[in-house]
């Protein structure tokens, strides 16, 4: 599993993003259509990014610690 | 750097999801409405708990063939991650359950079998911390996370199927969600896989404080 694999993966996730958002059906079934059309939606995407990539911050430090922490010796 | 590239891949399907997920346009389903959306991410939570099971167990038969106390330690905080990865699905469902069937709780097969399931693996954590002896402990331990997967697969994957359920993909004829539309399972499948890489990551940051704890008491 390399880069190229990698980059693949990521190639297919965007494709499928853009191929994706067209689709019209059924009306009736109560959707938070206008919510979306206000683009108020993108407000609560942000904050749940902010949040997200924040938490992967502090897992990346905390994985910095333990690393130092694994190069003591307590043998000593 | 190039080892890491794994949890860098969890963090973007997820964040995919977080993004994606909810900025798509969802099929219009009946009651379900918007909620579908939580598909990406209750569902990935059991599927990440059971994932870190499978591993664990892997890691429980290998201590029971080399006696290494390194394979008790992976396997143990697997468990532990796996559990806290369970308490998230489980605090999820009751609140999208309570959306849906009316009901946090409504006896449904796969929500009761699923809890049998999570209290056996509970009470394998009871039971670690009652041991003092770390070789019978690592031994006991082993051969009890043997039994909890041989019981926790058919208890999630397979008996809830073969009943009435009111979770999908089971005998009983759920009407708002039968099967998983095909514009959401491409999304949800690499979003499932970014939930188990974060479990891992996660996983190995329990297992490497563990390790250290051992060294500095000279455990290890």
């Amino acid at each position: 599993m390399k880069l190229p694999v990698f980059f693949s993966m990521l190639f297919m996730l965007l494709s499928q993003a853009i191929t994706l958002s067209a689709q019209e059906t059924a009306p009736k079934v109560q959707m938070a259509e206008n919510f979306y059309g206000e683009g108020k939606i993108y407000i609560v995407i942000a904050v749940m990014t902010i949040i997200f990539v924040g938490l992967i911050i502090y897992m990346i430090r905390l994985e910095r610690k333990i690393k130092q922490l694994e190069q003591k010796d307590f043998r000593n | 750097m190039l080892k890491h590239w794994w949890k860098a891949l969890g963090a973007l399907l997820v964040l995919y999801g977080i993004i994606y997920g909810l900025a798509m346009n969802v099929p219009k389903l009946d009651i379900l409405n918007e909620t579908i959306r939580n598909v990406f991410f209750h569902v990935p939570m059991w599927f990440t708990m059971t994932v870190l099971f499978v591993i664990s167990v892997y890691y429980a038969i290998m201590y029971l063939a080399k006696n290494d106390l390194k394979y008790d330690i992976w396997s143990s905080q697997l468990i532990k991650t796996g559990l806290y990865f369970g308490c998230l699905g489980m605090l999820t469902g009751m609140l999208w359950a309570r959306s849906t069937w009316g009901a946090f709780w409504s006896n449904d097969p796969k929500q009761v079998m699923t809890l049998l399931s999570m209290l056996i693996y509970f009470a394998y954590v009871v039971l670690r911390t009652s041991i003092t002896d770390l070789e019978k402990r690592a031994r006991i331990s082993a051969v009890f996370n043997v039994i909890a997967f041989a019981l926790m697969i058919p208890l999630i994957w397979i008996l809830p199927r073969l009943t009435e359920s009111l979770h999908p993909g089971t005998g009983g004829d759920n009407p708002a969600f039968g099967k998983m539309a095909p514009e959401l399972s491409i999304v949800f499948r690499p979003v499932a896989i970014g939930w188990i890489l974060m479990g891992l990551w996660i996983a190995t940051l329990f297992i490497r404080t563990e390790i250290i704890k051992y060294k500095k008491q000279e455990l290890l």
